[in-house]
């Protein structure tokens, strides 16, 4: 019980609460800083939650359902069983009853079911407009279904679908009784058939096993699954079966990996950003918050030095400080909720954009977000108080007595200078020099953030940005190769029909195929693999397996890679156009005259100090396999850099191993793809755009699975790859201008308040208003200008800094350095630094006289 | 919880040790409820030896106050007592003589009054020293009886006293438990009605040797009993027979300095019993 | 028995010369005592009365209180100590001004989480003729008026000793010659010891010894 008691807590609630209200503008300061912090974190949360949610529900669809985990290939008696689990939260269910098989749905997976709503809505398939089968030959089922087969839009349009069951092929006109619009990410589409109909096609089976294909599996029950919560759900299955007396490995079960990227799977970059954002937000508000505090305690201490007198204990001063801090942030954090939340809703389309989650433009409500934002903020608020509260706790008591009884001012004699105003002024600001250095420095800060940025966006430079993205006019693939996020793609997705429409194109000036093929495990040649462990040994292996480590079997593949010399391989087989963007040098006569092959350098050369920076070199001889198995010897003729990214599958690069080119001829006598994974074609300028919107209407109507990009489109994304850092660092110079502004403010209010008999009495012994008035305002372009020389001196290697750390990431970056913000900032430092004093004084200047001379 | 409820009581007892023995300081200042018994019952054991050493001040601030009074009196008192006599001497009409003597009369009451008032506040006060001694209860008896004898042969009174040879020995102050006791006789003689039987008694215990007074006077009522021995307490019956109301609230003081007590039993109408124990050990 | 006593007391100042504020001070009180500190004006008797009460730390020797050295004590010690044992009036009154006089009264009382004795508060609000004021703030009251809430404040805990700083410099002689009284009656009533600073005569003879203090050293 610590002897704390009621009289005494009550006690200090009281000198709190009091104190509060005497403090009134510091007061306003501090809730708009604490408020400020707040907000950060809260828009902060806000954005990160959306984004997360969003990036979950992506995946759902991918999945095709929100529910945490499923149970595949029940019969009837088992789900029974199994549904009345006690650990299962709800379940549902629907029954296959084949593959559609018709022509027009040949490319895409489209599962005949009949499903409860339930299930039904829960895989994103619950018909928007009318209504689930019912009864007979009702069906209902996506647009993208529709679309397919060439049916309207319209309920009672006639479906008809083709499947196979029992060996007896059915083919049947189902009436249309509902449909929702199709998503293109689901990795299958679902018709919903009626329960009256599955029950007169489909036998229930008894037992389920997987003798006869599509015939056993016709008429088992796959379960959807909801626990209380997402966390290891794996494992919350485990135990629904365990309980439920089925052994394990006896019914296939699933798990909803949406639910899996709760933790460890972000992205270690956008972990690492939003930690730096964090504890940037938490050192501005530290800054503000820590200053507004000290200030004003340092501004109380005959108060609390009083307080100790009386017998007040540095813990009850130090409680005193706490409980202010605390009462500030109940006003400041809900005022921090409501606007971060408002700036959440804003920019997360925004940032949404800019970072390619599409999806993410709805923002998410999780309570969490205000749980973590106001813990975060109070984080911030305590431990900028924490100072604060020591030096109120360790005040001497004699501070509040100072008797004028033989004890002299701590000051050396100084020489004597004409009194004029600038003079005071100096004097003045230089009183309290760690306030000085606080306040300049939180306001130097924004200057030299924002010159940075601005020198780090003016060092963008958009030839280099393309050459690396772009070379050729236009691009086109399946979309899944040209998107990062979706997994499984398409490498020959160029049908025929594209590759014809694109020939048709007016102004085509070069035009090339490029194949994929994909060698998982190529057994290196002698020379290869003395090569790979020479580049591995010299610092790549240790750069992988330090970068990528912890991703799964990454190190078991460089472990075979070091012994076995077995690593995968991208091989392409690409037209002039294509090869001549690989290696300018490489006569394509030559490559596509026989087994001639370019290879390139390892992925992260960058990373090796070895001699060697390709596992074959010229002249290396390597063998390739197919996937019928069959060998051929091919030649390195030359080496590239690498292969260029936009050129590649997006989402996935070799870590380890080499990609190799040759000529699209040589490949497809090789390979057996029939159609290429991307076209590069070049259109002359003139016709550039008609090509474009030709293109356009082409992906979105005519084949949506195809995606295109044009230089234009690297332009565009270019811009707002500079817009962004523009904006972040824009906003952040902002905030730390925002908290240096704060200070500022703080600084010169509290200090004319407390000289406000000292100015008094100026006045009273002849000093003009005017002449206060000029020692104010040089007291601020003192500060001003205390500002700008820092940041321009000092801050010249801080910034140095700054833009080296930003820019070292960007490879179409010049160095290039500005002083141009700074100069810019001077005359806006100037007018803030002027203005504010005078505002303040104006402030003051309402009582008359006789009455400031009296307030001591 | 319990155990800190248990710490504070062991520390509560040591200070009550302490604080017996007279060496307690405190020790701890936080913010603990120990640390803050300790400070207050420092704080109360200080204030209550400043209030002893007043209380001690101000006795001996009295003790010289009555000398002064008993002594600063003497002289005008008996030069009073002097004259009045002297002017009785005079040729007197009769009632300038009755005048006379009732100064006289006066002079000697406030003289005895004062003499009572020294006595009782020098007993309070410790002023006089009671110093008990082995003696003969007997003799005790004897004496006081004797110097009563003038006032109850004036009533016709007989006090009757066992004369016995034997000694009883108790512990008294023989010159003031003569007095003691005198004054009870004399008070039992002054309630007495003329020709009425006064009788003292005296019977050995193990431990007391008690001394009954017994008179046949009208007796005190039940309910005035526990007064009879307050200052200046006079029964409401008693209307004009002479007195202070000092005689027994002296007796007592001084039996009970003697390490004796004193109690009454009485019967309204049929007189009193005092009974004076006196130790003998 | 002397409560307070203090051995070779010095506090120096150091700024380039040497300032000899208390230079050596050996005297004691006794318990109950009521003793007066008289002396000019810069002789050391306010930072004596200062380091008396624990609030200024000496340069060297020792401040004992019951025979406890209260320097060797923790800061935060000193400070509960202070409050219980010490009662201080100063000089400029030094109220809190956030708090009106009722709870600058009751304040020390609060900080150390007691239930204050409200008749005993009552009286000596109603002696000081603070009746009226008892819910104003300090900054509402004229110079007398604080003092006499400072001197309402520093007796209200019934502390052992009162450490006054002339209180009742900014007092008229009748209200001067009132506040005395209530340190005297209280002091004899709670076995208090008062020590005093004072320059008026007539006030440091109520006291029952006089002390002069001259450039920080006793003089007899």
């Amino acid at each position: 019980m610590k002897g704390v008691n009621t009289e005494n807590k009550k006690l200090i609630r009281t000198l709190t609460a009091r104190k509060l209200k005497s403090n009134r503008a510091r007061n306003i300061v501090a809730v708009i800083a604490i408020a400020l912090t707040c907000t950060l974190f809260t828009t902060l949360f806000a954005i990160g939650a959306s984004i997360f949610k969003s990036v979950q529900e992506a995946t759902m669809r991918q999945v095709g359902t929100a529910a945490h985990g499923g149970l595949k290939y029940l019969t009837q008696a088992q789900y029974s069983h199994i549904k009345e689990s006690p650990l299962i939260k709800d379940i549902s269910y629907s029954i296959i009853i084949g593959v559609a098989e018709n022509e027009a749905l040949r490319k895409n997976q489209t599962e005949i079911r009949y499903g409860e709503d339930k299930s039904a809505r829960w895989g994103f398939s619950y018909p928007e407009t009318g209504d689930m089968p019912r009864a007979g030959l009702e069906a209902a089922c996506s647009t993208i279904t529709l679309d397919l087969l060439g049916v309207k839009h319209e309920l009672g349009q006639k479906v008809p679908l083709e499947f196979t069951l029992y060996g007896q092929k059915h083919r049947v006109e189902f009436t249309l009784a509902g449909f929702w619009e199709g998503d293109g990410v689901m990795a299958a589409q679902q018709v919903w058939l009626s329960e009256e109909y599955l029950n007169s096609v489909v036998k229930m089976p008894e037992k389920v096993d997987f003798t006869n294909g599509m015939d056993d599996i016709a008429g088992t029950i796959s379960a959807d699954v909801w626990f209380s919560d997402s966390f290891n759900i794996d494992g919350k299955i485990n135990n629904v079966l365990a309980e439920r007396g089925y052994a394990p490995g006896e019914i296939s079960t699933g798990v909803n990996w949406a639910y899996m990227t709760s933790g460890g799977e972000l992205d270690p970059m956008m972990t690492l950003t939003a930690l730096l954002v964090i504890v940037m937000i938490l050192a501005s508000g530290y800054l503000i918050i820590y200053s507004v505090f000290s200030i004003s305690v340092t501004g109380d201490i005959k108060f609390y030095g009083l307080l100790k007198t009386i017998g007040a204990t540095g813990k009850q001063l130090r409680r005193i400080v706490r409980a202010q801090a605390l009462l500030l942030s109940a006003a400041g954090l809900p005022i921090g909720f409501a606007l971060g939340f408002a700036l959440g809703y804003v920019l997360t389309p925004v940032i949404a954009e800019i970072t390619e989650f599409k999806g993410a433009s709805s923002v998410s409500v999780n309570p969490l977000i205000f749980v973590f934002s106001g813990l975060f903020s109070l984080i911030t608020v305590f431990i900028s108080c924490r100072k604060p509260g020591r030096i109120a706790a360790k005040v001497s008591p004699v501070e509040a007595v100072a008797s004028f009884d033989a004890k002299p001012a701590g000051r050396r004699e100084k020489r004597t200078h004409k009194v004029t105003a600038l003079n005071m002024a100096y004097a003045n600001i230089t009183r309290k020099k760690g306030r000085l250095a606080l306040v300049a420095a939180s306001l130097a800060l924004s200057v030299i953030l924002l010159g940075s940025v601005y020198s780090v966006v003016r060092g963008f430079d958009m030839e280099l940005y393309l050459e690396n993205q772009m070379s050729t006019d236009f691009l086109l693939s399946h979309y899944s190769v040209l998107s990062v996020f979706v997994q499984g793609d398409d490498y020959q997705g160029v049908d025929e029909d594209v590759r014809a429409e694109i020939k048709k194109l007016n102004g085509l000036t070069g035009y090339a195929d490029i194949y994929l093929h994909e060698e998982p495990a190529h057994k290196l040649s002698q020379i290869g693999h003395k090569n790979l462990n020479a580049i591995l040994d010299s610092g790549m292996g240790d750069y992988i397996a330090q970068q990528w480590g912890s991703r799964p079997g990454v190190a078991q593949d460089l472990e075979k890679a070091k012994t076995e010399g077995i690593v995968p391989l991208h091989v392409y087989g690409a037209g002039d156009l294509a090869v001549s963007e690989v290696s300018p040098d490489v006569n394509f006569d030559i490559l596509k005259s026989g087994n001639y092959v370019i290879a390139t350098h390892f992925f992260y050369e960058n990373a090796s100090d070895a001699e060697v920076k390709s596992v074959y070199n010229a002249g290396d001889k390597l063998t390739l396999t197919n996937p019928e198995g069959e060998e051929r010897e091919f030649e390195v003729i030359a080496v590239a850099g690498g292969y260029p990214y936009s050129m590649g599958p997006q989402h996935s690069h070799l870590l380890m191993g080499s990609d190799i080119i040759m000529a699209d001829n040589i490949f497809q006598t090789f390979y057996s793809n029939t159609n290429p994974m991307t076209t590069v074609f070049n259109v002359a300028d003139e016709d550039i755009s008609a090509a474009e919107s030709r293109l356009k209407n082409y992906t979105e109507n005519i084949n949506p699975d195809l995606d295109y990009r044009s230089r234009a489109y690297y332009m565009k994304e270019f811009e707002s790859l500079k817009r962004t850092y523009m904006m972040t660092g824009g906003a952040m110079s902002f905030i730390l201008a925002m908290v240096g502004v704060l200070n500022f403010i703080n600084a010169v209010f509290t200090s004319i308040n407390s000289r406000r008999t000292e100015l008094a009495m100026l006045q009273s012994v002849g000093m003009t208003g005017r002449q206060l008035k000029t020692m104010l305002f040089g007291e601020g372009a003192l500060y001003a200008l205390i500002t700008v020389i820092s940041s321009a001196t000092l801050g010249v290697p801080l910034s140095y800094l700054i833009i080296r750390a930003i820019s070292g990431q960007l490879w179409f970056f010049k160095w290039n350095f500005s002083f141009m913000p700074t100069f810019v900032a001077l005359p806006v430092l100037l007018l803030i630094c002027a203005a504010i004093p005078l505002l303040c004084y104006r402030f003051t200047q309402k009582a008359s006289l006789a009455e400031r001379l009296r307030a001591q | 919880m319990i155990f800190e409820n248990k710490k504070l009581l062991r520390r509560l007892n040591e200070m009550i040790d302490a604080a017996i023995a007279g060496t307690f300081s405190a020790e701890t200042y936080d913010e603990s409820l120990i640390s803050k018994i300790e400070s207050k019952m420092m704080r109360f054991l200080e204030i209550s030896r400043l209030k002893q050493d007043q209380t001690e001040n101000e006795r001996s601030r009295v003790r010289s106050l009555i000398g002064d009074i008993s002594h600063q009196t003497k002289t005008p008192l008996s030069n009073v007592t002097l004259y009045a006599g002297l002017l009785s001497e005079q040729d007197l009409t009769d009632t300038q003589a009755k005048l006379a003597r009732q100064i006289s009369v006066s002079a000697e009451a406030l003289s005895f009054l004062i003499q009572s008032l020294v006595k009782a506040s020098r007993l309070e006060s410790g002023a006089i020293k009671i110093e008990p001694k082995p003696g003969d209860v007997y003799a005790l008896v004897e004496t006081a009886a004797g110097l009563c004898a003038a006032n109850a042969a004036a009533k016709n009174i007989s006090v009757e006293y066992e004369q016995n040879t034997a000694h009883i020995t108790a512990l008294f102050d023989s010159r003031w438990c003569a007095e003691a006791l005198f004054n009870i006789i004399e008070n039992a003689v002054k309630y007495t009605p003329e020709r009425g039987k006064v009788s003292v008694a005296v019977t050995e215990y193990e431990m007391f040797a008690r001394v009954d007074i017994c008179d046949t006077g009208r007796g005190i009522r039940e309910q005035d009993l526990p007064k009879v021995f307050e200052r200046f307490w006079r029964a409401e019956s008693s209307g004009d027979s002479p007195g202070a109301g000092i005689g027994l609230y002296l007796a007592r003081e001084i039996i009970t300095s003697c390490g004796g007590y004193i109690k009454v039993s009485s019967k309204e109408g049929k007189g009193s019993v005092f009974s004076v124990f006196l130790s003998k050990v | 028995m002397s409560i307070l006593k203090t051995a070779n007391l010095k506090k120096h100042y150091f700024t380039g010369t040497t300032v000899k504020a208390v230079d050596g001070v050996d005297f004691s009180v006794a318990s109950g005592e009521f003793v007066s500190i008289v002396g000019s004006s810069g002789s050391g008797k306010s930072t004596l009365l200062h380091m008396l009460g624990g609030l200024d730390r000496p340069t060297e020797g020792t401040v004992e209180i019951n025979g406890k050295n209260i320097f060797a004590m923790k800061d935060d010690e000193l400070t509960i100590f202070r409050r219980r044992s010490i009662g201080f009036v100063f000089q400029n009154y030094n109220l809190v001004p956030v708090l009106n006089v009722e709870e600058n009264i009751l304040l020390p009382i609060h900080l150390d989480g007691n239930k204050p004795d409200m008749a005993f508060v009552e009286r000596v609000i109603e002696t000081l003729g603070l009746s009226e004021k008892r819910k104003s703030m300090p900054s509402q009251l004229s110079g007398g008026q604080q003092q006499r809430a400072a001197i309402a404040r520093a007796v209200a805990s019934k502390p052992a000793i009162v450490l006054a700083d002339e209180p009742t410099g900014n007092l008229d002689s009748k209200s001067g010659m009132d506040v005395m009284g209530l340190l005297k009656v209280s002091g004899e009533k709670f076995a208090q010891t008062i020590v005093l600073i004072t320059h008026n005569p007539e006030i440091a003879q109520m006291a029952n010894r006089t002390v002069r203090i001259e450039d920080g050293r006793i003089v007899r």
